[in-house]
């Protein structure tokens, strides 16, 4: 079985070697081969579907002398995730086509990088291992986000790039202590942060460091620009299948089930349930498709951070929580993803012979997501209704506000789908092997869900098909399409004031807090660009009074005052810095 | 492990090693201008002997065997030279470096005056460099530690321009001061316990005077520690290391890499580990100052690499901040820590030496010194873009570049040492490596080429078949590719991580 995690590894990473080397040959020759390693690039992560497909028969490989000793495994947890990302990095990688997308062996390569990182994370049965796919898959997905090359692509480039290296230093340092108490493979990890003494400031870090890539409000901001920006396929794979990184770091190194911290718990938990319901208005007032696709993965992300607040401040549901977070993750993914392709294929496909069966797939990937009866969506919902049990969120039953999530959704979606609707589309017919791969994403979607709880993933049990569960599931869905019915009643007829009625994104830019953020930090180094001047206003005024001095000594060496100006500029970047650091610490530790 | 217990070969094999670049360094001064095809035989030919002597010495070293060449300066004194485990680390990362570093140069200076002058420094530099790796005792250490700052003075002053010339005489005046401080120190030690032979865990004469007069065993240690500083450019002393950028690339390079600064590093490693010793020097109280100050220098280092538009001038300060890394991890009581801090004298000297080459080659092929000229080069030169984003990504921390590996070590080795707030301040400098070096990244690859920039080549025109001279370029990828290397293949034995290991676990016996 080690040759078949040899091959799996190695595929992804050769095809990457090989469209840069091809890259640097002579122009036809390197055209040429990267259009036909493009081609041919989705098989390249088939291997790790077969790897998926074995499980726990595939075994653990251990490579002691790979970085600091690398063991990968694929676990109970892990198994369903990675045959998620197989699909969407398989699926986003067909719709990857020469010709026609722009810069294809980039974004491929790109692709490529990603899975690697992505599927490892899911794999990864060390620390280290763990780590290092964290950081390649976030490395590579800015390469995702900034592909486009445009303005606004750079902008979200940079949002994410910064809080990106900011997660992994919090990750680093939670990681650290992790292992340094022995914690160096993935499956003691949770034991040993449960039985820590720093065990505040470890939950403290990884809640920061992954809450980032799972967009945790307030750390979301870079969701709703890296989406719009990247490719479809792009969003598509960092919505399905990226997010869930995040995810399964808190899964992994969290000690869910092991102690009880009720206090972090429930901390993640309100923000989990802010970001689920704040995300809904905020998508609404958006004019792109994908930015209310964006709201609604972090509605969405919102949901699945709930079971995880509830794992961490309640042993007894931990278990439950857990599995139902990896089933709901598994079909957000799928539905997710099928959605943010979906946006290419009915761009490409609106016009032309399959637009009825492009506008089933996009109705039943929108259904799924609100968790309408029948669907992936129903099932997950079900399993996360069941865990949470009794637990509650400030008096509230948790078990009561979870299914208004759906009404969100279903409300985003209605605004995304209407965007979409009504927005622009290509020229260019589109190419059938995108649809085909969609399709099957779609289809898959609505099966995997259904098929996998039970066998792969453990949960207690499905939604049968009496009238009070479907029920159940139905009435949110309902209750959102009759609000968005009377939204648009409302603001067809002129009803509502015209911010509401015609939302254009200019109310709340997409990344909302991020633009209140970026005017700070903007002020700050005006701030310090005034310091600076005045520092070096300063210095001309000491110089000329102590002109005397400097002929007697022609040394060139100034180095006092070449400090102060460095401790001025320190003053101010390096002070906030540190003051944020510290703050941070001082509140884990206390 | 006390002396004793490992068996002493009185051997030529370390004298050969020094010759190996002495040889070359004496016959070079005396060539004609015109003679290169000569002069780069004799110049390859001592750089690839001394590869080749390190490897051959490494698997006897590891297994216990101690080469020692020992001659008697005055009565009392004696010059000793000696193959153990740490000098080997040395030689061997001067070794390497030494070669392709001497590829560069030789591209470099194509046709370029006073190529005979700069290669004869440049081969006594080296022979200096690998003197004080073998060096056995502080004597000896001395003597090179002085060859060194003389022959790296007329590299710096090779390009006799008046800017130059300053650079230089800064340069030289630091030193200079850092050395006759050093001086002092030695002095002073061997007045009170005798010539200090480097022991590993320390000398046990020393640790009697730290016991009975630890006054003097901690200014002893101070001075010794500034002379030191200077070199290792730990602030306040890292003054002339900025101004030094006008040397030629190949110099700077080897001065960042491996060369003065490293020497530094080294005498601190020595001074911490192999005279005192870690315990000893913990006991005496100095080892929590000099972590304070390596933390300073990190953090100091990092904000003033921020500001720097000059491409070198902003490697410069990230030298200053990555070589104490060194000197923090010899700082802590840690295994982890002290095998993290010195497997960063390979680390950082790969990395580094592998931004400086690109910098070499940005300036040599599209002349190219400021960050603020960078944007869209990415196209132009693929391949050296390639290189310094390998090398950069590596500077921040990230795996699974090598300088994640040092990283990670002194991060645990810090938690273990009960210093966890040191963990902050390696986040943070990654967080500000990843400042001054990210944007350098995406300038190169993302951004689009200013309007009217001569060298840019319009994408549908046929590129040129390589994007640099191949002698310029090839020694930084392969430079490159070791220091991916050394993250990727961390745990294999022989590499640079399994040999710190092996120095630190001796050094805690």
């Amino acid at each position: 079985m080690s040759a078949l995690w040899v091959v799996a590894v190695l595929a992804p990473v050769t095809t990457v070697l090989l469209l840069a080397v091809v890259g640097l040959g002579p122009r036809e020759v390197s055209a040429r081969g990267r259009t036909t390693l493009v081609r041919w690039a989705p098989l390249a992560v088939l291997p790790a579907g077969l790897l998926a497909l074995a499980g726990p028969r595939a075994g653990a490989v251990d490579v002691p002398w790979l970085v600091l000793g690398t063991r990968l495994e694929v676990d109970e947890l892990g198994r369903p995730l990675l045959l998620l990302a197989v699909l969407l990095y398989g699926v986003a990688l067909v719709a990857v086509r020469p010709g026609r997308t722009t810069r294809a062996p980039v974004l491929s390569g790109f692709l490529l990088m990603s899975f690697v990182g992505n599927a490892g994370v899911f794999v990864a049965a060390d620390t280290v291992t763990f780590y290092l796919c964290f950081t390649v898959m976030s490395l590579a997905a800015y390469g995702l986000v900034v592909h486009e090359n445009t303005a606004s692509a750079r902008r979200a480039g940079r949002v994410y790039i910064v809080l990106a290296v900011a997660s992994e230093m919090f990750i680093l340092a939670g990681l650290l202590l992790v292992v340094q108490e022995g914690g160096l493979l993935v499956a003691d990890a949770a034991d040993v942060v449960a039985g820590s003494e720093a065990r505040g400031v470890i939950v403290l870090l990884l809640l920061l460091g992954f809450g980032v890539k799972a967009g945790t409000v307030p750390l979301h901001v870079w969701l709703p620009l890296a989406h719009p920006a990247a490719p479809p396929a792009a969003s598509a794979v960092l919505s399905g299948a990226m997010l869930k990184a995040g995810l399964v770091g808190w899964l992994r190194y969290l000690p869910l089930g092991e102690v009880a911290m009720p206090g972090w718990g429930a901390t993640l938990v309100v923000l989990a349930v802010l970001g689920a319901f704040l995300a809904v208005p905020a998508g609404l007032l958006q004019a792109d498709p994908k930015v209310a696709l964006a709201y609604s993965s972090i509605s969405q992300m919102g949901f699945l951070s709930v079971l995880v607040g509830v794992a961490l401040a309640r042993p007894d549901l931990a278990e439950a929580c857990v599995v139902a977070a990896v089933l709901y993750a598994v079909h957000h993914g799928l539905a997710k993803g099928a959605l943010f392709l979906g946006v290419g294929v009915w761009r490409a496909h609106g016009a032309g012979p399959a637009r009825p069966w492009v506008l089933v797939g996009l109705g039943v990937a929108a259904l799924a997501v609100a968790g309408a009866p029948l669907s992936s969506g129903a099932v997950a919902k079900y399993a996360a209704k069941q865990s949470v049990g009794s637990a509650t969120v400030l008096g509230v039953d948790l078990a009561l506000l979870l299914p208004l999530v759906g009404t969100g959704s279903t409300l985003l979606l209605a605004r995304g789908g209407w965007l979409l609707l009504r927005g622009r589309r290509d020229e260019r017919p589109g190419d059938l092997a995108t649809l085909v791969a969609w399709s099957v994403l779609v289809v898959g979607g609505i099966t995997l869900t259904w098929l996998l709880a039970g066998r792969w993933v453990p949960v207690e049990s499905v939604p049968g098909l009496e009238p009070v569960t479907l029920w159940d599931a139905a009435w949110p869905v309902l209750l959102g399409l009759g609000l968005a019915g009377l939204g648009w009643w409302l603001s067809a007829r002129e009803r509502l004031p015209a911010w509401a009625a015609h939302p254009d994104g200019r109310l709340l830019p997409p990344g909302d807090l991020l633009v209140p953020e970026e005017a700070m930090v903007r002020r700050l180094l005006h701030l310090e660009r005034r310091v600076e001047v005045a520092v070096a206003r300063a210095r001309q005024v000491l110089g000329r009074a102590g002109l005397f001095v400097a002929d007697r000594s022609p040394s060139p060496t100034t180095l006092a005052a070449t400090g102060d100006a460095g401790l001025a500029r320190w003053q101010v970047s390096g002070a906030v810095l540190l003051a944020v650091l510290l703050l941070v610490l001082a509140v884990g530790a206390w | 492990m006390t002396p004793g217990e490992v068996p002493v070969q009185n051997d030529l094999v370390p004298l050969v090693m020094l010759l190996a670049s002495l040889t070359p360094a004496v016959l070079i001064f005396f060539l004609r201008e015109e003679q290169v095809r000569l002069r780069t035989v004799l110049n390859l030919g001592g750089a690839l002997a001394k590869v080749g002597l390190v490897i051959w010495l490494v698997p006897p070293v590891v297994g216990g065997t101690r080469l020692e060449w020992r001659s008697t300066l005055v009565p009392g004194i004696d010059l000793v030279l000696r193959a153990e485990p740490l000098s080997l680390f040395f030689a061997g990362l001067s070794a390497v470096l030494w070669l392709v570093t001497t590829v560069f140069a030789i591209g470099y200076f194509e046709q370029a005056p006073h190529r005979s002058r700069f290669f004869g420094f440049f081969s006594l530099c080296v022979t200096a460099s690998t003197g004080i790796a073998l060096s056995g005792n502080w004597v000896t250490f001395l003597i090179f530690y002085e060859l060194l700052t003389l022959a790296t003075y007329p590299l710096v002053a090779h390009r006799q321009t008046p800017e130059a010339l300053a650079g230089a005489r800064t340069y030289l005046a630091y030193t200079l001061t850092g050395g006759v401080v050093l001086l002092l120190g030695v002095a002073w030690l061997t007045s009170l316990v005798g010539p200090v032979e480097f022991t590993d865990g320390g000398v046990e004469e020393v640790a009697r005077l730290a016991q009975e007069q630890p006054v003097v065993a901690t200014l002893v240690f101070g001075t010794i520690l500034t002379g030191l500083a200077v070199k290792a450019a730990l602030v306040p002393l890292h003054g002339w290391l900025p101004k030094a950028m006008v040397a030629p690339a190949p110099v700077s390079a080897l001065l960042h890499a491996v060369a003065v600064v490293k020497a530094g590093v080294f005498g601190i490693v020595r001074l911490v580990h192999h005279t005192y010793g870690p315990e000893v020097a913990q006991a005496l109280g100095v080892l929590l100052p000099l972590m304070l100050l390596a933390c300073v220098t990190i953090v100091y280092g990092s904000v003033r690499a921020l500001r720097q538009d000059s491409i070198k001038g902003r490697l410069a300060y990230s030298t200053v901040s990555q070589v104490a890394y060194v000197t923090l991890g010899v700082s802590m009581v840690s295994v982890l820590a002290t095998t993290g801090g010195v497997v960063h004298i390979v680390h950082q000297g790969l990395m580094k030496i592998t931004l400086f080459f690109c910098a070499g080659l940005f300036a040599e092929v599209l002349s190219l010194h400021k960050v603020s000229e960078l944007p869209g080069v990415g196209r132009r030169m693929p391949l050296t873009s390639a290189a310094f984003t390998v090398a950069a990504l590596g500077m921040i921390g990230l795996p699974p570049m090598a300088g994640f590996v040092s990283k990670w070590q002194l991060g645990l080795g810090s938690i273990e040492a009960g210093q966890s707030w040191v963990v902050v301040v390696l986040v943070l400098s990654s967080l500000l490596n990843a400042a001054y070096f990210l944007p350098v990244v995406y300038a190169l690859w993302l951004r689009t080429p200013e309007e009217g920039v001569q060298w840019h080549v319009e994408q549908r025109r046929e590129r040129p078949a390589v994007e640099a001279p191949k002698a310029l370029l090839l020694p930084a990828v392969v430079t490159a590719v070791l220091a991916l290397a050394a993250g990727l293949l961390a745990a294999a034995p022989y590499a640079p991580l399994d040999m710190a290991r092996f120095i630190a676990e001796l050094s805690y016996g």
